[in-house]
């Protein structure tokens, strides 16, 4: 033990006395403090702006004069997207999504008002958020002040000596991992420390679920960083050259971090393409002729649905009916929209979950992927936010054109139809658009098979790094 | 003598697996871009086929529709113009709305309409010809030279070089352009493989970017000469030169999207929108009259046109969703102004980094930036008045609405966007290059003590 704590410190003291290394902790530190101060300013800014707006609109659906509910549907309204309440710290991929949905009767509109201008030149490699710094950043830092952790000290004969006076290897490696973990500690708890001072100077609500997510990114980015020691401390070990350990921690972290996760993303994308707009717009509007064509006079579906309606209050012709029959037509006309898009959404989410599995096959071979994600995840900043906020925003979408269907149906009378209007009273009744953030288990639902990857893989590296085997391999190069 | 320096270059592990990712990187690129093109193609082709066949369908029909009733389900396609480049240098394209429809109401309720994307992959960054060039040809340069001088040193090798008549700095020298000579080759491969797999032209563009992509090539030979003049061991040049390229292509690039992010942010187009939406339906409260008198002022031609009555009036339906539009004409303005303000700000910025300088040029060129985007938006706005125009005779005079009437529809046409490219500014890079090679040549002799 003594032994460990020894090289501990050792090792800790060496890299003090470092100029280089004290600089760009320092300028790193700074890096992480501008993001996340320049994160945490863009989501005030959104979320204050969402919530302005939102309330807006609300307030303009209340003064609505009276008028034709019909009307009223295409007058529309307006779902916009809170900012997920971390995305200050990783800010995932709502830049480049819409704000806000308008929403009326019959069409179900695109997201609208992003945040992705000039992204294919700025953004090659996301954002400068916290949450890149110490994916991508970090991890190269790591590797600059490690790489010849152990084989400096075999080429300098050190190591040689160590082992000479009796302290095992295990403890050499033992006590220089500690070293690195304590120096990332001492790199990431200031950012944790600032995330939380935010949290409570903002309009964040203080809640267990935050506080749970802020632990749960903690541990997550410690488990990465050490996944990168463990495999420093493991390359240093068995490479013999300190040149050629940094030749091959370089090239490892340039494939995990820039280049397999845009080939992965590519390879998803282009193996189960999603529909584009004009094509699913198309493909909603062919399904939905088919299956009933209100302004057909001899469709079949609605000729069946008017004796069906006919036949229930006992009458013959729909002027003798004690409701509005258009406002029910719009009503079924409404339903059979909505269900053949809301079909059109499954099958689309299905192709991206299918994406989503292959981008996980390779969570095994690159952490990178997997720390990211749950990141996002965490962060409530990843896309599967993206589709539960549309499809609260298409469930709001179709309550509130049925209910304004209803008032149709019962309050407009069907001769001179579209001369009447309903009192503007009823549109105070209308429930506001409140976007339920989804809880931590919603939010990890898509990883619960997948998150003890990462744990899985430490443990394994950190056996193979303390195995035989590598302390062979260290003694036959001593 | 030559032989054996190209048995040296393709000699060592990391060498040989550079070499290969970047073949293999390149290869994927020009794949993914090409498919990503297609797919944009067939969108484009696509809507248009549709949009004939709707033309057919409305002209052939017994009851043929009123100008302001077919005016209403017009949704006329339009294309975001792209050349074959765009396969290569995807920018915004594979991003953005490139087969936006449009009909005659209001512009506001319209233009704003986004393509649905595939944000993971945004975020990724996307594999691109661009991408292999701009942020991994560095890459394969510094792995092949930053060490040369380091590892002579470390095999003892240099102090006996230096004795040649053909060796020390020159040898280096050599080594140097020998490595260019092979980078060339590979960008010519890259370019020639796509020129023949997306029938390139061989034109001014052609030769624009392979120029280009040498001359930033050789930014990052200079780099790697700085560092190896420094003289240090190969594993401080090594990390010398992936700091420099973290710095130039990642911090650079990102420290500008935040500052943009936040000098620019604005909410004008929200605000349009809002105020458009409310606008458009108090129109249906007040007095139509009013409303269309309006309109009248702005066209004079239709001065003469008949009162409204009491029913429903598709011209005063026209003339309201028009005025909405006017309505927000300044917050619209706004929006347009600080994407162009952006832009040029980001024109001067990108002289900050090489890589966002080449990034942004080629994006350029291809016109797949989000300049372009913002000009095929302004084709779209000046579409959207030609078909408004073209339904306005039938609306405003006695003027029959006829099937021979829809052959006279406007086609969306913009004339196909040149690519804008200047051989000056490469050659302003190059002259700036020039006294930089000088100055590493003499920072290099300085080695000669060893």
């Amino acid at each position: 033990m003594s032994n460990i704590m020894h090289v501990f410190s050792h090792e800790i003291n060496t890299k003090k006395r470092s100029a280089g290394l004290k600089t760009l902790f320092v300028i790193m530190q700074v890096l992480l403090l501008v993001s996340l101060l320049t994160g945490w300013s863009q989501y005030e800014r959104t979320s204050v702006m969402q919530q302005q707006t939102q309330a807006l609109v609300e307030q303009q659906w209340a003064e609505q004069p009276d008028r034709h509910p019909h009307r009223v549907a295409h007058f529309g309204h307006f779902t916009f997207r809170p900012p997920g309440a971390l995305s200050f710290f990783d800010v995932g991929v709502s830049n480049f999504l819409g704000n806000s949905i308008f929403i009326e009767a019959h069409r179900q509109n695109s997201a609208n008002f992003a945040n992705d201008y000039d992204a294919a030149t700025l953004l090659r490699f996301s954002e400068l958020s916290v949450a890149n710094i110490l994916l991508v950043i970090w991890p190269l830092l790591l590797i600059a002040f490690a790489f010849n952790t152990v084989s400096a000290e075999r080429q300098f004969g050190t190591l040689r000596q160590l082992l000479a006076i009796g302290v095992s290897l295990r403890h050499v490696i033992i006590g220089k991992g500690l070293g690195y973990l304590a120096l990332t500690l001492a790199f990431l708890s200031p950012i944790f420390i600032a995330t939380l001072i935010l949290i409570g100077v903002s309009s964040i609500e203080l809640t267990a679920d935050v506080l749970l997510r802020v632990g749960l990114l903690a541990i997550l980015y410690l488990l990465y960083c050490v996944f990168w020691i463990v495999v420093v401390l493991l390359i240093s070990s068995i490479v013999k050259e300190p040149k050629h350990v940094l030749a091959s921690l370089i090239s490892c972290w340039f494939v995990l971090t820039i280049l397999m996760p845009r080939m992965v993303a590519d390879y998803a994308a282009t193996a189960d393409p999603i529909l584009k707009r004009n094509d699913l717009e198309l493909a909603v509007k062919l399904e939905t002729k088919k299956v009933g064509d209100s302004h057909n006079p001899n469709d079949p579906h609605f000729n069946s649905f008017k004796e069906g309606v006919l036949k229930e209050y006992g009458v013959n012709t729909v002027e003798e009916l004690p409701i509005n029959y258009r406002g029910l037509v719009m009503a079924e006309g409404e339903r059979i929209s909505a269900e053949i898009f809301a079909n059109f959404y499954q099958q689309e989410q299905d192709k991206l979950k299918r994406q989503q599995a292959r981008i996980s096959a390779f969570y095994w071979i690159n952490p990178y992927m997997l720390a990211r994600d749950l990141s996002m995840a965490l962060a409530r900043s990843d896309a599967w936010h993206f589709y539960d906020f549309e499809l609260q925003s298409e469930a709001h979408r179709y309550a509130r054109t049925q209910k304004l269907n209803e008032i149709h149906t019962n309050h407009i009378e069907l001769a001179h139809d579209r001369d009447q209007k309903a009192s503007s009273e009823f549109w105070q009744d209308f429930d506001k658009f409140e976007y339920q953030a989804p809880n931590l288990a919603q939010s990890l639902a898509p990883f619960s098979q997948i998150w003890p990857v990462l744990a899985l893989l430490v443990v394994v590296l950190t056996s193979l790094l303390l195995s035989s085997f590598v302390s062979r391999r260290v003694y036959a190069h001593a | 003598m030559l032989k054996f320096e190209l048995k040296l270059l393709f000699q060592g592990l990391a060498n040989k697996l550079a070499i290969a990712i970047f073949l293999i990187s390149g290869g994927l690129a020009i794949y993914f871009g090409a498919q990503g093109y297609q797919a944009i193609k067939v969108d484009q082709l696509k809507s248009e086929a549709m949009f004939a066949k709707e033309v057919e369908y409305v002209k052939k029909r017994e009851a043929f529709p009123e100008a302001g009733s077919l005016a209403y389900y017009a949704f006329s396609p339009t294309q975001w113009q792209l050349s074959p480049w765009s396969a290569l240098f995807v920018g915004q394209s594979q991003d953005n709305y490139v087969a936006m429809k449009v009909r005659a109401l209001a512009l506001q309720g319209q233009i704003y309409n986004r393509e649905i994307n595939n944000p993971n992959q945004q975020k990724a960054g996307r594999l691109d010809l661009g991408f292999v060039l701009i942020y991994l040809l560095p890459i394969l340069i510094g792995t092949l030279c930053v060490t040369l001088l380091a590892d002579e040193r470390h095999e003892g090798r240099w102090r006996m070089l230096l004795s040649l008549s053909q060796g020390g700095i020159s040898l280096l020298w050599r080594r140097l352009v020998l490595r260019l000579v092979f980078t060339v080759g590979l960008i010519l491969l890259f370019f020639i493989t796509s020129a023949l797999l997306l029938s390139l032209p061989l034109d001014g563009v052609f030769f624009w970017f392979i120029i280009a992509s040498i001359i930033y090539a050789m930014i990052w030979f200079v780099i790697a000469g700085i560092i190896i003049g420094a003289g240090k061991s190969s594993v401080f040049s090594s990390l010398a030169f992936v700091s420099t390229w973290l710095v130039v292509t990642i911090l650079v690039p990102g420290s500008i999207h935040l500052y943009l992010n936040h000098a620019y942010a604005n909410n004008s187009a929200v605000e349009a929108a809002l105020e458009q939406r409310l606008v458009m339906n108090n129109g249906w409260d007040q007095d139509k009259q009013a409303t269309l008198d309006q309109f009248l002022a702005d066209y004079p031609q239709y001065q003469n046109t008949s009162k409204l009555g009491e029913a429903f009036d598709w011209k005063w339906y026209y003339a309201q969703q028009h005025m909405s539009d006017l309505a927000v004409a300044n917050e619209w303005n706004e929006y347009k102004t600080n994407q162009q303000q952006r832009t040029a700000l980001l024109d001067t910025l990108s002289v900050l980094s090489p890589s966002l300088f080449f990034q942004h040029k080629f994006n350029q060129v291809a016109n797949t930036d989000s300049g372009s985007y913002l000009a095929y938006l302004a084709s779209i706005e000046a579409y959207h008045q030609h078909i408004r125009e073209f339904f306005y005779p039938y609306l405003f005079t006695d003027k029959a609405f006829t099937p021979d009437a829809v052959d006279d529809f406007p086609k969306f046409e913009t004339p196909q966007q040149v690519n804008q490219f200047s051989f000056v500014t490469l050659f302003i890079v190059l002259l700036l290059l020039c006294p930089a090679i000088f100055w590493v040549n003499k920072y290099m002799k300085r080695l000669t003590v060893d």
